[in-house]
């Protein structure tokens, strides 16, 4: 597999193997970042980078469960990938759960974990390319007069431009002049592609 | 002052008191002695030493009536122009206000009178001093009393003449200050008359030692004057009469003084000049005037006709018999007499003779005491060999100086020796096994060298060759002088003893052993996992090595790195599987030197995905450059490790983060005590309990582990106990002796 762009952190409170899994992964041509200490690594952790997070399970400062919990809450929403020394399936399952891109086992086999950054490193594009589109169209609807956003949504709705006349109080050809001037606010062709820009802003129907 | 005279005045003055007109009331304030001299100034400080004497006996320091003393100083110091200062002082110092004075001399008398409407203007003055001049001189009111005094050495003379009528020397000691020079102006003039008949010699412008030589050394038919000595001719000055007595001790002749106070200090005596009584008189005077009575009424009493009084340890010492003394004469100061100094004599005889019957009636009743505790011995001898026998033990008396042995009967049978059989020390140390030769010895000589007791256990090898384990404990004891000479004591056979011991450190062992292997498998889980983590380290190094080999050009600078890791992780998990095999082996008791803190480490290292696993943090508190300790590694890691899991269950119900586990090590003396605490559900109120067999608190528990701890431990010659932690939770101790050199098994 090929270099992908994106941090791979690493947590383990053993710094031997901290050091084993930085050379592992850096020879595999990825950008590694190690740490033996939670601080450290929120310290270092920022939430614009693309990044994911190969994390010990069982540290004493901090369990891994916890650590992801804490993670969500600031906001840095790392796709995390749990190692665990003991092969224990209630733990796993709970990790699963929680939204853990994946859990192995020590010692771990270097073509599984690669494969686990490959997808945690992904989804962290995926979520990062989602974020940036999504601010656009936030920067698009800002863009909109009152009149204009509300027109959006009727539009976004479903209803016919007669119909939205009449719920706003107006005429047919304001709405449309304000049709036209949303669509080319928000940068689309068709309704359908303005349905599911609203969508990624969770506005509401009407 | 004597009994006699002090009655007779103060019966006087009660008679006069009691006779007086109604006494107004007592007086109110404070009463002042005036003296022209000093304290020092003798004889004339006689006077005020009776007179204050006097009043203090009635207005004590508790009474609220002050009395003050002030001396003129006028013996040394003759100056008028420095009463005129005095008098300055004095109108400050008095504590007024004053009611009452005592002038005490001459001088005193009329400084009092000059003076006394600046000093004491409502005072009553009682005078003590020649009243022939103070009448003369007016100074005298009708408010004052007088008390006469004679200070003239008028009889001085005739009394040496009436009891020596042989003399025709006197040497009149006195000497140079101001106030002898009136005194020499006296004498001269009072003995004028007996010029005649006695050659006078005046000592006053000698100095004391000259004067003492020249007493030493007086013609025949000398008699001695002692008048006063404030300074002498050389201007030594003296106080208190303290001449004397080195005059009276030097003087060839008899010394005669001149004033009462005088007697018993080394004067033969005679017709004296009371000043005693005069000063007692004066203090009377002032109570009587204090308590109401009016001056008028107050008749001094006669002081002039006192009768001679002579010491009579002065006239056996010179030598003068009773029979010249003149009639009426008293008698004082009378030795003991010839009757008395007999009865001493018989007294003591009869103390001696008594204390000899009393030793030969003591010797008596010791002999039969004797006779009847050697009946006792011989009985309890009987006894102790009963005993013996029945107790196994066996009595000994080695005798170093003589080099011979006893041995009792029972002694003998434990030893294997025939009962005839004589014994020498040689051949009995060659019985015990050699191995045990050294270690006996050592502990005997200490034993000698202390003069203090023993304990040894030693081996012995008897003649068919079986050998038996004996216990022996002895005391040396002392000859005469101090020497260890001689060492007794008891031996017992005690090789059941020691099999029955042998035996049940195996099975403690065994137990012991098994207890570990059932605790260790509780930790399989997490040791996996110990074990995991150096196996995915060396995994995660060899798939870096094997993917930089990969690269074109192979990347091979971290190579080395990487191997050295490999290598460090093969060990470490090498280590912990060393570990528990070692654990879970049998193992026997070694006592070895241990580090506490490294073992309880390993112990921690063991345990430690196991309590991060629950949730558990454990801190260390391990005291630095601890002393090593004696004790089987295996066995505390046993202990410790008990503990530890023990902690760990104890939390498991407490919320996360509230699982702490205190580790700590410290030294208290010579013991190292190992202290593990947890925050868990703590303890029962009976902590010793918990060391019980078959205690537990879980539902599967074998209840073992404690007892198992605690009979190591105690193997180990330590202790163990458990606490309940004030605020939650409980504490475990255990502690264990600091490595000694010699170790004993």
């Amino acid at each position: 597999m090929s270099a992908q762009s994106g941090i791979v952190y690493l947590l383990d409170d053993e710094p031997e193997m901290v050091k084993a899994l930085t050379r592992l992964l850096k020879a595999k041509q990825f950008d590694v970042r190690g740490f033996t200490s939670v601080n450290a690594f929120l310290e270092a952790c920022r939430p614009e980078d693309i990044a994911c997070l190969v994390l010990d399970v069982a540290m004493p400062e901090l369990d891994g469960l916890t650590l992801q919990k804490k993670l969500t809450h600031r906001g840095l929403l790392l796709p995390i990938i749990f190692l665990t020394g003991h092969g224990d399936i209630p733990m796993s399952v709970r990790a699963i759960k929680a939204g853990a891109i994946d859990f192995l086992t020590k010692p771990v086999d270097s073509v599984a974990l690669v494969r686990a950054v490959h997808a945690g490193l992904h989804t962290a594009q995926a979520r990062h390319q989602t974020e940036v589109e999504n601010a656009e169209v936030s920067k698009r609807i800002a863009t909109l007069t009152p009149r204009e956003f509300e027109v959006m949504r009727h539009v976004v709705a479903g209803k016919l431009n007669k119909q939205i006349a009449a719920d706003l109080g107006t005429v047919e050809q304001t709405i449309k002049v304000h049709r036209g001037r949303v669509m080319e606010k928000m940068g689309v062709a068709s309704v359908a592609d303005l349905v599911r820009a609203a969508e990624r802003l969770g506005i509401e129907k009407v | 002052m004597n009994g006699f005279k002090r009655t007779g005045l103060t019966a006087v003055a009660m008679l006069a008191s009691l006779c007086a007109s109604a006494a107004t009331n007592t007086l109110q304030g404070n009463i002042c002695i005036i003296d022209s001299y000093g304290r020092e100034i003798a004889p004339f400080n006689a006077t005020e030493r009776a007179a204050r004497d006097a009043i203090l006996e009635v207005f004590g320091p508790s009474t609220r009536t002050e009395l003050q003393v002030f001396g003129l100083d006028d013996a040394r110091y003759a100056d008028a122009r420095r009463h005129e200062r005095y008098a300055g002082a004095l109108e400050e110092g008095v504590p007024k206000p004053v009611v009452l004075v005592a002038a005490i001399g001459e001088t005193a008398a009329r400084f009092s009178a000059k003076y006394r409407t600046r000093l004491f203007p409502d005072a009553t003055i009682v005078f003590v001093a020649d009243s022939a001049g103070l009448a003369a001189d007016g100074i005298v009111t009708t408010n004052d009393v007088v008390i006469p005094l004679v200070n003239t050495p008028s009889g001085a003379v005739e009394n040496v003449l009436t009891v020596l009528p042989e003399t025709t020397n006197i040497a009149v000691v006195i000497g140079n200050s101001d106030l002898e020079k009136k005194w020499l102006k006296k004498c001269r003039a009072t003995f004028g008359p007996f010029t005649n008949r006695v050659g006078f010699t005046y000592l006053n412008k000698e100095g004391l030692n000259t004067i003492t030589n020249i007493v030493a050394k007086l013609p025949p038919r000398s008699a001695v004057l002692y008048m006063m000595m404030i300074n002498d001719g050389a201007g030594r000055v003296y106080d208190y009469d303290e001449t004397l007595g080195v005059i009276r001790q030097a003087a060839n002749a008899p010394v005669f003084g001149c004033f009462e106070s005088q007697m018993g200090a080394g004067i033969v005596g005679g017709r004296l000049i009371q000043n005693r009584a005069a000063g007692l008189a004066a203090g009377d005077t002032v109570v009587r005037l204090f308590r109401g009575e009016k001056p008028a009424n107050i008749v001094a009493p006669p002081l002039a006709s006192v009768p001679p009084v002579y010491d009579e340890r002065e006239l056996r010492r010179r030598g003068i018999s009773e029979r010249a003394l003149p009639s009426g004469s008293r008698v004082e100061f009378r030795g003991p007499g010839i009757w008395q100094q007999y009865r001493m004599h018989v007294v003591v005889s009869l103390a001696v003779i008594m204390i000899q019957s009393a030793l030969i009636a003591l010797l008596l009743m010791n002999r039969r005491k004797l006779r009847r505790s050697r009946a006792k011995l011989q009985e309890r001898e009987q006894l102790s060999a009963v005993a013996e026998r029945a107790a196994k033990l066996g009595f000994w008396v080695w005798d170093s100086a003589k080099d011979n042995v006893w041995a009792s009967e029972n002694c003998r049978q434990i030893f294997g020796l025939g009962a005839n059989q004589p014994l020498a020390i040689g051949s009995l140390r060659s019985a015990i096994h050699p191995e045990d030769r050294a270690q006996r010895q050592d502990l005997l000589d200490e034993a000698v060298k202390k003069m203090g007791e023993y304990d040894v256990e030693y081996r012995i090898v008897m003649a068919d060759g079986t050998v038996r384990w004996i216990g022996s404990r002895g005391l040396a004891l002392a000859d005469g002088n101090g020497k260890a000479v001689r060492l007794c004591g008891v031996s017992m056979d005690i090789t059941e003893h020691k099999r029955a011991e042998a035996e049940l450190a195996q099975q403690r062992d065994e137990l012991a052993h098994l207890s570990r292997v059932t605790t260790v498998s509780a930790l399989s889980g997490s040791l996996a996992h110990e074990l995991n983590q150096p196996l995915g380290i060396i995994l995660s190094n060899t798939q870096a090595a094997q993917e930089l080999l990969l690269q074109n050009p192979p990347a091979l600078t971290d190579l080395g790195e990487i191997l050295e890791d490999i290598v460090a992780a093969d060990r470490r998990a090498a280590e912990i599987i060393q570990r528990l095999r070692d654990l879970l082996k049998r193992g026997e008791t070694s006592m070895q030197p241990l580090p506490i803190n490294r073992v309880l480490e390993e112990v921690l290292h063991l345990t430690r995905s196991d309590l991060i696993g629950r949730g558990i943090i454990a801190t260390c508190d391990f005291a630095p450059d601890l002393p090593p300790v004696t004790g089987t590694r295996v066995q505390i890691q046993q202990v410790a490790l008990n503990l530890i899991l023990n902690a760990a269950d104890a939390m498991a119900g407490n919320a996360p983060g509230c699982r702490r586990l205190f580790l700590s090590t410290a030294r208290h003396g010579d013991v190292v005590r190992v202290t593990i605490r947890d925050k868990g559900t703590g303890l029962p109120a009976d902590t010793e309990r918990l060391f019980d067999a078959f205690y537990t608190t879980k539902p599967t528990g074998m209840g073992m582990g404690l007892a198992i701890c605690r009979s190591i431990i105690f193997a180990h010659h330590g202790r163990i106990w458990a606490e309940p932690h004030p605020e939650r939770g409980a504490i475990f101790h255990f502690e264990l002796p600091v490595a000694d050199v010699s170790v004993s098994p």
